[in-house]
């Protein structure tokens, strides 16, 4: 049933991680993906991920949700694994046919697949650590200066937050509706691509027009909450930060530092 | 103190949109003294949730004046001090909830008056345990049940700290349960914080717990009373085709048939009392 | 033999998980052709769940649902036509019109059943007249008929299937004194017609004790009680310890019993009250009106 699926994965917790900042978990997250693309050689990567090891196991969650979540990359992974393989020119390993293999193509194809990974565990720990109202609520304070190039921050972060409200609410409701037409007869399972298609109209009209109708609703009810925007707007949550953040940022700086170190001094395998 | 005071207030739907719209209010005159509890009956169509939104400025009216503590509500300026005086409860529980997690949801109208952050959090606290739901203040909103919703929805009307509270329909969806819940919690605030309260119900049972009954059709206000002087002229209710409680549409029955009963018969214990003292 | 019938059925959510729970435990129920059966129980208790596994929208965990002695999921590639023979009117069903006409909503239920053009046209009507909808509204869009209509036409859109069992969920709810008694009393006309068994979910012990037959009360997952609506309520005590309650002329004529006058225990309706109290008000017998 579509009640069953979950959404915004998060496993609420007490640990280190769960407690962080949102604020800094954003930035640090961000951060890491990006500098996850600057080591060129094995002691930058090797630091990466055994930081990246060190976050997940202070967050106490189980390894399997992590590692499930890595499984619909591994494709991709195959993939550009094979197309580096073949085509980065340099020292020949092997060849057969009409195809050789280099040294440095296994290497590109080693340290993509090693970023990759890296960087959906690391945005798979964000999610899995901090709840979807706490993130929307950090988005909008991190991105706040873009309101100086009249980007609608608030706006955008009340829309999610919203969003995220309403989506368990719709998927009973398709549930309701599924129900409904299928008493009534509608063939939901049956027939080619296009019959399938057409017997979705009396599932997806309702859900439309429920979809407005609520919005109408939702809409009237906020305005009677004095709801105008985000100006003049107060929060009852203050985000403060503490030893833990600053002990956060500490490590980051020194994993940059240390890539940095290891960019310089170690020589490069790609 | 008068909380609400509309005099002469007539309304009508924009043409396009309602191709086939009459005149909705014609010329209401109703006021609301402060910590009275009032219902509001009628059929559907008879405007009375149109008349509900004049009250916290949601709809302006096109002829008359709605005052709320003697700020008119076209003032644009004191447009937040109207609504946050008059708070508004909708029908539908789902509809109404902006934030996935309760308390979130409690705090979303002071954020929006800029209250400081330690008096939401006061004030969130405050209106939760008015409302009994203060357990539930860190639940997800949507796996609540329809009465707890319904709670949680005054909670968030109840932490702008309004003096008057108007619920349109608050019941409709909910089971007996839920009713009772939202009935009892409505009972306490009006009487325990003197809150006013405008209810606008299709249920006489909870029309009978008001302090005043108001029945309106056509735009018009055709009763007005105590629920005792409302609900004993049974033929006008017939003839707007609402409900009569029970024990009252007994004692009428046999006062038609000639027997000697009063014909302000409310509750089951008062006609139990009635009948009894003539059969023993 | 029964019309419709449960044996020894449970029903389970989330099987297999730690959330496991049971809807419904062990229900044996049989209703006759032709009956009026109100279904109560409050939130919780299994009424929708009931009525689901009746026409094969939940599939029996153990037990077997029998329609005329045979088991629905003897062949579960034929479950369409066990739901053309029980139709299932859900709460706010207004919330699933969909077409581009209300003749075109109500038509669809036989469209799907494969039947000729000519026979839809007259099911539709039929259906329509049935639930008082009038003819000019046919060619309407669904989204231009008030809240009360909707609701009527939505009904008609199964009615026009002519189930052999029609199950409502809850058809007044949410609707002013006029629309329920408007819905309640097309019901009634139309079952009376038809011979159609009528299932009717509410919350409502009034509505309840207007238009049924028999009522079946569900408590917790069970079938608590399955009895003729004369009977019912005399069993206050027991309703009141499952959280329902019975309409306020039935306590009223019971506090009267407790205090000593004689009248009877199964009375539910107001004019039916007035017909038991007025010999005993005025020593003869007097017609209400």
């Amino acid at each position: 049933m579509l009640a069953d699926i979950t959404f915004g994965q998060f496993f609420p917790g007490n640990s280190v991680i769960h407690r962080l900042d949102p604020r800094i978990k954003l930035i640090l997250t961000f951060a890491y993906i990006l500098l996850i693309f600057l080591p060129d050689n094995w002691v930058g990567l090797a630091a990466a991920v055994v930081f990246l090891g060190i976050s997940v196991m202070l967050s106490r969650i189980p390894l399997k949700p992590v590692l499930k979540g890595l499984k619909p990359v591994i494709p991709l992974l195959i993939f550009t694994s094979l197309i580096n393989m073949f085509y980065v020119d340099g020292t020949p390993l092997f060849s057969f046919w009409i195809v050789t293999v280099t040294r440095e193509g296994v290497f590109t194809a080693l340290f993509i697949s090693v970023r990759i990974l890296s960087l959906i565990a690391a945005g798979s720990l964000l999610t899995y650590t901090t709840s979807p109202t706490t993130l929307t609520d950090a988005l909008e304070r991190v991105l706040s200066p873009l309101k100086l190039l009249h980007i609608s921050v608030h706006e955008i972060a009340m829309m999610m937050t919203i969003a995220l409200r309403f989506i368990p609410t719709l998927i009973e409701e398709t549930d309701k509706i599924m129900a409904a037409q299928k008493a009534r007869g509608a063939d939901l399972e049956s027939g080619n691509v296009l019959q399938r298609v057409r017997a979705l109209i009396p599932i997806l009209v309702p859900l439309f027009i429920s979809s407005f109708r609520r919005a109408y609703e939702l809409a009237t009810a906020m305005e009677c909450r004095c709801y105008h925007g985000g100006d003049g707007r107060t929060r009852m949550k203050q985000l403060h930060l503490c030893g833990r953040d600053y002990v956060a940022l500490g490590c980051m700086a020194a994993f940059v530092a240390l890539l940095i170190v290891s960019n310089i001094y170690v020589p490069a395998m790609i | 103190m008068n909380i609400i005071r509309a005099e002469q207030i007539r309304f009508q739907y924009d043409g396009e949109e309602h191709p086939e719209s009459a005149v909705v209010l014609d010329g209401i005159d109703l006021t609301v003294p402060k910590g009275q509890f009032v219902a509001l009956l009628g059929h559907n169509g008879c405007g009375k949730s149109t008349l509900a939104k004049h009250f916290n400025a949601l709809l302006l009216p096109l002829g008359g004046r709605v005052y709320i503590k003697d700020i008119p509500t076209d003032d644009e300026d004191k447009r937040y001090d109207v609504r946050s005086t008059v708070g508004m409860v909708l029908q539908n529980p789902d509809n109404q909830l902006v934030s996935t997690i309760v308390e979130e949801d409690v705090a979303f109208g002071p954020e929006n008056l800029g209250v400081a952050p330690d008096e939401i959090r006061k004030r969130v606290d405050d209106a939760l345990r008015a409302v009994g739901m203060y357990e539930y203040r860190d639940h997800a909103a949507h796996k609540l049940s329809g009465g707890q919703k319904q709670r949680v929805a005054i909670a968030g009307v109840l932490a702008m700290q309004p003096e008057c509270i108007v619920l349109d329909e608050p019941t409709a969806m909910l089971d007996p349960r839920g009713r009772r819940e939202v009935m009892e919690t409505i009972c306490r605030l009006n009487r325990e914080q003197g809150i006013t309260i405008v209810l606008i119900t299709h249920y006489m049972e909870e029309a009978v717990l008001a302090d005043r009954v108001v029945v309106m059709d056509d735009g018009k206000i055709v009763l007005d009373g105590t629920p005792r002087t409302v609900f004993s002229q049974v033929d006008t209710l017939r003839q707007n085709e609402l409900d009569v409680p029970q024990p009252t549409e007994l004692c009428h029955l046999l006062r038609r048939a000639g027997v000697a009963v009063p014909e302000d018969v409310l509750t089951v214990d008062e006609c139990v009392d009635v009948l009894s003292a003539l059969l023993l | 033999m029964a019309l419709i019938e449960t044996r020894n059925c449970t029903v389970r959510y989330s099987s297999g998980t730690p959330f496991e729970k049971e809807a419904l435990s062990d229900v044996s129920v049989c209703i006759e052709e032709g009956e009026f059966v109100g279904v109560i129980g409050h939130t919780g208790s299994g009424k929708s769940s009931f009525v689901q596994l009746l026409n094969g929208l939940l599939k029996p965990d153990s037990g077997t649902v029998l329609l005329d002695g045979r088991d629905i999921w003897e062949q579960p590639k034929d479950i369409r036509r066990v739901r053309f023979e029980v139709g299932m009117v859900f709460q706010y069903p207004e919330y699933q019109l969909f077409e581009e006409t209300v003749y075109k909503d109500i038509a669809f239920g036989p469209q799907n059943m494969g039947l000729s053009d000519e026979e839809i046209r007259e099911r539709v009507h039929t259906a329509a007249k049935w639930v008082g909808l009038k003819p000019e509204l046919l060619a309407k869009s669904p989204f231009e008929l008030s809240g009360g209509e909707k609701r009527r036409a939505a009904i008609a859109g199964v009615m026009a299937m002519r189930p052999r069992v029609l199950i409502l969920d809850e058809p007044t709810a949410g609707l002013d004194p006029r629309g329920r008694d408007m819905i309640l009393n097309r019901i009634r006309a139309y079952q009376q017609e038809f011979h159609t068994t009528v299932l009717l979910v509410s919350h409502s012990m009034e509505d309840i004790a207007r238009v049924a037959d028999r009522v079946l009360v569900l408590n917790r997952g069970s079938a608590a009680m399955l009895e003729p609506t004369e009977t019912l309520f005399s069993h206050v005590t027991q309703l009141e310890s499952m959280g329902l309650s019975v309409p306020a002329v039935t306590r009223i004529l019971l506090k009267l019993r407790e205090r000593g006058v004689a009248v009877p225990d199964h009375v539910y309706t107001v004019e039916d009250a007035a017909r038991v109290l007025l010999p005993l008000l005025k020593g003869g017998d007097i017609h209400v009106g």
